[in-house]
């Protein structure tokens, strides 16, 4: 587990009451993009503070995933993302070894994270791991495209292509009926 | 274990001296034509064989539509009618008598097998290799119920399959007289995309015209039609005594819709801009035989390609702008064109960046914009778009992205050694065959070794083989691969294509021809036997070039979902170390078990020999062993693959 992976993510909203969209900002415009190319559905921003601010829409298999941007620590995260992963286990491991091999020089460059401008971490905290985007060069807009990209690439490559389809099947939801992964 | 089977164990010997003889068995067979069965255990018990009667039932002279003398019967008016519209084949159960027998008798080639079920799956599967208008036949109430799963599997994958079965007469009807009648539009409701049942004699012609209207215009689908006795058997003497007794040339019209000038324009601009634009070449591509244009568009442009849908092969595996087999290129798109997709996935269906563009074109503007938010939607026949695109895009040339696609595939291609290696370790250390390892072996023979990569057409099915098995079976050419589970993940159906399939191939029949009698493949598991075994008997009367390759795992592949059910693990067990094979050469064809790569390699030639030489099925039996699809007994186990992909087996 890489140093950037021990970044820790502070929960700032609250799953309580949703509310329509109401809120600004480059990552509200960013997750609005997306919900109007069909990515995201159902998007809810959650009780909002000073420091930060929540929300909720419904993407791969159907799944509400929680989007947390925590301003003082230039945070943004899909907090709690993977439920039941061990700090150090496997998944927890190739899951590291993933994302930060997204920012490989080798992987080309429109598909490559700029370390100089985010850092992608999965920190785990009470056996529920994060998948964190911190904003290196205070860009919101570029670390949540990056985080959104690299949950796809989660779900699209790492996943599949891992040894986890029990857990997919136990903790993503996935339907063992289903002869896809939406 | 029957009187046969004991006594060929006795000439035979040992089970391990069985599969020691294997590669000499097959050559024997090949050489002498021997069956397995064609000698007798003890001098009573006959050989199996073909009857005298069926030679000179398929060599007797067709008869001529004509309504002089007797006149014409309803079934044989759309016997003709079936004729006119070239109709391709017929696959049926006895049943339906006196349409099937006219349209047999009218010349178009006809099969006739042992459940209605597997025989329209047949169907399906000739209209998937050759684009073209079949028929499945079924008798009443026990005949069309059979036949709803195999309607079902060729309306998911939009398939033009006229479907036909007689109701008793409408004199019958409420009566209670016999109980083989049902009201049969219902059952086919949501399955087809036309359907009538008959009721008016004389109208017989003028809805033929529905059904081949809807049968050869705008996207495919099954269409059903049902004939009471009153209608097939009702005589006419002059075709003026019918309603819209028309030519096809006036009953439907092969005008296609072209796409409009500032579509196109667009379109361009939209590939011009991109730096990875990417085609997902559907069905429709297929249905319209549009690969010469889309080619010419792909090199032109050097656009990377990825066919879709239930058919593959009109856009070449092994062509470097491929991306089937590229699925970390296929997610640096930063364009994509839909054309011909039927079955519009989501954007979670396929595994495209989340900022890529998307185009669509599709012959029907009902469905533009379904599912996927489009950025430019075309109406348009998917032949006519692309010869219009081939002739208009301009030049030009995108090394990064060519370079990318082509690490793409080494990145496949190396975790597929990967994986590969895992099989042959398994394998080592349990006496088993990883289905990782069947594909290998099943490439080298059929895709990288000494035959024509273009030749061997195949069909597969099965869940747990996905990962490892699909990816290996290559489609070069347009009509050369089959996903048989497409969108309906149809149990059993690929067994049942697979007949289909081989008939199409050694007729040499339309895009077939160039490979007339060739041997065909069908790749499936254990579980799919139960619905089309015995109708290996069929392949056998007809002497198919079928070569079945069974993956036997003795179970459910989804028996994992039992995990924490133990109570639950019974029901997706089968008995162990099944002998499907010996059932295969009891119903007429050859059969194999191998339980290791040596012995799968041998029978695999010895198969293809059978086929090729004879033209005579056979059925390889795999054994694996159930805990392969386990992630966590033997890593990575079985997965779904998304889509876009070689292996995917929706959208």
């Amino acid at each position: 587990v890489t140093e950037e992976s021990k970044m820790s993510v502070t929960k700032t909203g609250d799953a309580g009451a949703a509310a329509p969209v109401a809120a600004p900002g480059a990552v509200l415009a960013v997750l609005e993009a997306y919900v109007e190319r069909g990515l995201f559905r159902s998007l809810r921003t959650l009780n909002a503070s000073e420091t930060g601010q929540a929300f909720r829409f419904k993407w791969h298999y159907g799944r509400d995933f929680h989007l947390v941007v925590d301003r003082p620590q230039n945070l943004v995260a899909f907090v709690d993302a993977f439920p039941a992963t061990k700090p150090n286990g496997t998944l927890h491991r190739e899951m590291a070894t993933f994302v930060a091999a997204m920012a490989n020089p080798k992987v080309p460059a429109h598909r490559r994270i700029d370390a100089k401008r985010a850092q992608i971490a999965c920190p785990v905290s009470n056996d529920r791991m994060s998948i964190a985007a911190k904003a290196i060069d205070g860009s919101f807009d570029y670390a949540t495209r990056c985080l959104i990209q690299t949950m796809n690439e989660i779900y699209f490559d790492f996943l599949p292509n891992s040894n986890h389809y029990p857990y997919q099947v136990a903790q993503l939801g996935l339907d063992p009926n289903a002869i896809s992964f939406a | 274990m029957s009187d046969a089977i004991q006594a060929k164990d006795k000439k035979g010997a040992s089970r391990r001296q069985f599969v020691k003889m294997i590669p000499i068995a097959g050559l024997a067979a090949a050489t002498t034509s021997k069956s397995a069965y064609a000698q007798t255990a003890n001098g009573t018990i006959q050989s199996i064989r073909i009857p005298a009667e069926f030679k000179k039932s398929i060599e007797a002279p067709v008869r001529d539509g004509s309504y002089e003398g007797r006149g014409q019967t309803g079934a044989e008016v759309f016997a003709g009618m079936c004729k006119a519209e070239n109709l391709s084949a017929l696959f049926c159960c006895a049943g339906n008598y006196s349409v099937i027998n006219a349209i047999a008798s009218a010349g178009i080639p006809c099969y006739g097998g042992r459940s209605e079920g597997a025989m329209a799956g047949a169907a399906d599967g000739f209209a998937r290799v050759t684009g073209e208008v079949v028929a499945c036949s079924g008798t009443e109430g026990p005949g069309i119920t059979h036949m709803i799963q195999s309607i079902y599997t060729a309306a998911a994958a939009h398939q033009p399959m006229l479907v036909l079965a007689s109701n008793m007469t409408i004199a019958q009807e409420d009566s209670q007289s016999f109980i083989q009648s049902i009201s049969q539009q219902e059952l086919t409701t949501g399955l087809k995309k036309y359907g009538k049942r008959l009721t008016v004699p004389n109208r017989i012609h003028e809805y033929g015209g529905y059904a081949f209207r809807a049968l050869k215009s705008g996207v495919p689908g099954p269409v059903h039609l049902d004939f009471p006795g009153e209608v097939a058997a009702a005589r006419f003497t002059a075709a003026d005594e019918l309603t819209e007794s028309y030519d096809k040339s006036k009953y439907r019209s092969e005008s296609r819709a072209a796409p409009a000038a500032a579509g196109l324009t667009k379109a361009i601009e939209l590939l011009e801009r991109a730096e990875r634009p990417l085609i997902i070449a559907g069905q429709g591509v297929f249905q319209r035989k549009a690969w010469a244009p889309l080619l010419a568009a792909a090199e032109k442009a050097d656009i990377a390609v990825c066919s879709s849908g239930p058919m593959r092969g009109h856009f070449p595996d092994d062509h470097p702008l491929s991306v089937s087999l590229a699925p970390k290129a296929v997610m640096s798109a930063d364009l994509v064109l839909f054309i011909g997709q039927y079955q519009m996935p989501t954007r979670t269906d396929f595994t495209l960046n989340a900022d890529v563009l998307a185009i669509r074109v599709h012959p029907v503007q009902e469905d533009l914009g379904r599912n996927w938010p489009l950025d430019l939607g075309i109406v348009s026949d998917e032949a006519l778009f692309l010869e219009a695109l081939a002739d208009r895009l301009p030049t030009k040339r995108r090394p990064g992205w060519v370079s990318e696609i082509a690490a793409g595939l080494a990145a496949n291609q190396k975790q597929m050694d990967e994986y590969y290696a895992l099989g042959q370790k398994y394998g080592a250390s349990t006496g088993k065959l990883h289905p990782a390892v069947i594909g290998r072996e099943l490439y080298d023979f059929f895709y990288g070794g000494a035959i024509d990569p273009k030749q061997t057409v195949h069909c597969w099915g099965g869940l747990t083989n996905i990962r490892f098995v699909p990816p290996y079976l290559r489609s070069n050419r347009a009509g050369q691969g089959v996903c048989s589970y497409y969108q309906s993940g149809t149990i059993g159906s690929e067994i049942n294509h697979g007949i289909g399939i081989a008939a199409a191939l050694k007729e040499g029949y339309g895009i077939q021809a160039p490979y007339k009698g060739a041997p065909v493949l069908a790749v499936g598991t254990d579980g799919a036997l139960a619905y089309s075994l015995v109708e290996l008997e069929t392949a056998a009367k007809y002497r198919l070039p079928l070569i079945s390759v069974i993956y036997n795992n003795d179970s459910w592949g989804t028996w994992t979902t039992a995990d924490n059910d133990p109570r639950a693990l019974h029901m997706y067990l089968f008995q162990e170390n099944l002998r499907y094979e010996k059932a295969a050469e009891a119903l007429g064809c050859e059969g194999f078990y191998v339980q290791t790569q040596d012995e799968l390699r041998a029978a695999i030639k010895a198969a293809y020999d059978i086929a090729a030489r004879e033209s005579r099925p056979t059925l390889i039996n795999a054994q694996g062993l159930r805990e392969f699809t386990s992630a966590t007994a033997y890593p990575p186990g079985a997965n779904i693959v998304n889509g876009p992909n070689i292996a995917s087996i929706s959208h």
